[in-house]
C-alpha cells in the first residue's frame, strides 16, 4: 500500500501544479470567459422571444446555443491544454528539473495527463453549471438529464484529449498535436453524418 | 538505412571528491551536458558505469534525493509564484508540512528572494529566475549540486552573490559540479577542473597543478620605441602598452633580476613586480587548441 501511495504521490503533485498553472493561462481563461458569455447570452437572446408561445422554442434555442458553446469551447480547451503541456516543458527545459527529482518518466506523463484532465473537468463543470442554471431559471425544474449529457461530453473530451496528449509526447511543438486533436474530433463527429450519406446513397443508387 | 553513430563521450573517467567544487569545462558540443544528463539518469551510457554516493542505481529515488540540479537557461512554469515552484519541487522530493515550509524559507533567504516569493515567475528578471532556480536545486538540502551555467547572463553583482552562495555551500560540505563557459567565475570558485573536448577529457586537476606559474609581470614607465625593441630582443614580451607605460612579461630562461637591471640602466620607472600565473582561460585555450590541432 505504501509503495502505491509513494508511486502516485509524484503524479498527483505534478497534476496539481499543472492544473494550477494551466488555469492561469490567458488563452484558457479567454476560452472559458467566451463560452460563459455565450451561455449567458443564450438566456438573454431567448428572453426576446414570446414567452406565451405554445412551443418551447426559447428553451430549444438556449439548449442549442449552450450545447454548441460547450462542445466548441470545451474541445478547444481540451485540445490546447493536452497538446501544449508536455511540448512546452520540453522546449523550456522545465522537464529536466522535474525528471531530476525522484520522479520517473511514466509518473511525469501520468501527472501531466491528470493535470490536463483536472483543467478540462473544471472548465466543463463551470460551463455546464451555467447551462444548468440557465435551464433551471427558465424551466423551474432540475434538468437532471443534463448532468448525464455533461458526463458523456466529458468522455468525448477525454478521448480527444488522450489522443492529443499521445501525439504531444512525440512532438516538439504543440502545433502538430493541436491539429491531430482537432482532426480526430471533427472526424469523430462526422462519422454519423458520413454513415447517413452512405445509407442514403445506397437507397437512391 | 542507418546513420553514423556519434559518440558524445569517449572513455570518460572522472572522480569528483566529496566537498569540492569541480569545474567542468569544454567548448560547445564537447559533451558536458550529455555527462550531466547521464549523472541525472535522464540518458544512459552505452558502456561504463556511473556511481553516485557509492550507488550505481543513479535513477533511484534514494540517490535522486541527494542531488539538486540547475539546468542551463532555466525556465520554470511561468504562471506559478516563486514559493509555489519551491513547494512543487519540494513535494516531488517527498517533503511536506512544516518541514517543507522551513526549507522554502531557508532557501529563499539563502538566495535572497524572500521579497519576491509571492510574485509569478513571468514577472521575474533573468537574475531572479536564476536565483529561484538555485533555490529549487537546494530545496531538498541535497549533498550534491549539479549546476549548468549558474552565472551566465547575470550582472556582476548578481554573479558575485551567486558565487558567494556556492562557496558557502561548499564550506557546508556540499559537493558541486559546475559546468560553465564563464571561466573567470570557475577559476575563482573551483577546487579542481576538468576540460572536455570532443567527448574526451583532455586534462583534470587542481588549479595549482594545471596552471603554469613560471612568468612574472613587471609594470614599467618611461618606455620608448628604442628601449622597447631592446627589451623585445632579450625575449621579454611587452603587453598592454599605453604610451610610455607597459607591462613586461618575463618568462622562460630569463631571470627577473636581468630585467630589473635593464630597467635601471635604461632609467625606466619600475612600478611593480608580480608573479604571474596562467589564467584558466589561457589554460583552456591552450588545452583545447592542442586537442583541436591533434584532431586535424
Amino acid at each position: 500500500m505504501n509503495a502505491i501511495t509513494s508511486y502516485f504521490r509524484g503524479p498527483f503533485y505534478i497534476a496539481l501544479y499543472t492544473y494550477r498553472e494551466g488555469m492561469r493561462r490567458k488563452l484558457l481563461i479567454g476560452f472559458l470567459v467566451l463560452s460563459l458569455l455565450v451561455i449567458f447570452g443564450s438566456s438573454f437572446i431567448a428572453s426576446f422571444l414570446d414567452p406565451s408561445a405554445a412551443t418551447d422554442v426559447d428553451l430549444k434555442l438556449i439548449k442549442d446555443i449552450c450545447v454548441s458553446a460547450i462542445a466548441i469551447f470545451g474541445v478547444l480547451i481540451a485540445v490546447y491544454i493536452s497538446a501544449s503541456t508536455v511540448p512546452n516543458e520540453i522546449e523550456n527545459k522545465v522537464i529536466y528539473t522535474v525528471l531530476s527529482k525522484p520522479v520517473g518518466r511514466m509518473q511525469y506523463l501520468l501527472g501531466k495527463f491528470l493535470g490536463a484532465q483536472f483543467i478540462i473537468i473544471v472548465n466543463l463543470a463551470l460551463m455546464g453549471g451555467l447551462f444548468f442554471m440557465a435551464l433551471y431559471l427558465r424551466e423551474g425544474v432540475m434538468p437532471t438529464l443534463l448532468l448525464w449529457s455533461i458526463l458523456l461530453t466529458y468522455f468525448e473530451f477525454l478521448i480527444v484529449s488522450a489522443f492529443t496528449f499521445a501525439i504531444s509526447c512525440a512532438a516538439t511543438t504543440s502545433l502538430v498535436p493541436i491539429l491531430g486533436g482537432l482532426f480526430i474530433y471533427i472526424t469523430g463527429n462526422l462519422t454519423e453524418y458520413l454513415k447517413d450519406v452512405e445509407h442514403r446513397s445506397g437507397q437512391t443508387g | 538505412m542507418r546513420g553514423q553513430d556519434v559518440h558524445a563521450l569517449k572513455d570518460l573517467s572522472i572522480e569528483i571528491r566529496e566537498g569540492e567544487i569541480f569545474g567542468y569545462l569544454g567548448p560547445n558540443g564537447s559533451g558536458k551536458t550529455t555527462t550531466i544528463k547521464m549523472l541525472l539518469g535522464l540518458i544512459f551510457p552505452t558502456v561504463g558505469v556511473i556511481e553516485i554516493l557509492g550507488s550505481r542505481a543513479i535513477s533511484s529515488a534514494a540517490v535522486k534525493k541527494d542531488i539538486g540540479y540547475l539546468p542551463e537557461g532555466a525556465y520554470y512554469p511561468d504562471f506559478l509564484r516563486g514559493e509555489e515552484i519551491l513547494s512543487y519541487y519540494g513535494k516531488l522530493y517527498g517533503l511536506g508540512g512544516a518541514d517543507l515550509k522551513r526549507r522554502i524559507d531557508t532557501t529563499l533567504d539563502m538566495v535572497g528572494m524572500q521579497h519576491a516569493r509571492k510574485r509569478m515567475l513571468r514577472g521575474y528578471s533573468k537574475g531572479m529566475r536564476q536565483r529561484i532556480g538555485l533555490a529549487q536545486a537546494l530545496i531538498s538540502d541535497p549533498r550534491i549540486l549539479i549546476l549548468d551555467e549558474p552565472t551566465t547572463g547575470l550582472d556582476p553583482i548578481a554573479r558575485k552573490e551567486i558565487r558567494d552562495i556556492l562557496l558557502r555551500l561548499r564550506d557546508q560540505g556540499k559537493t558541486l559540479l559546475i559546468s560553465s563557459h564563464e571561466l573567470l567565475e570557475v577559476e575563482l570558485m573551483s577546487d579542481r577542473v576538468g576540460i572536455l573536448f570532443n567527448g574526451v577529457l583532455q586534462t583534470i586537476g587542481s588549479m595549482d597543478e594545471l596552471l603554469i606559474k613560471r612568468e612574472m609581470t613587471v609594470d614599467v614607465d618611461g618606455l620608448n620605441d628604442a628601449i622597447a625593441e631592446e627589451i623585445k630582443a632579450l625575449g621579454v614580451a611587452i603587453e598592454d602598452r599605453t604610451g610610455a607605460r607597459a607591462q613586461l612579461r618575463v618568462g622562460g630562461s630569463l631571470s627577473i633580476f636581468d630585467v630589473i637591471d635593464l630597467c635601471k640602466t635604461k632609467s625606466l620607472q619600475l612600478h611593480s613586480v608580480t608573479p604571474r600565473r596562467e589564467t584558466l582561460e589561457e589554460l583552456f585555450v591552450r588545452v583545447v587548441g592542442a586537442a583541436e590541432a591533434a584532431r586535424s
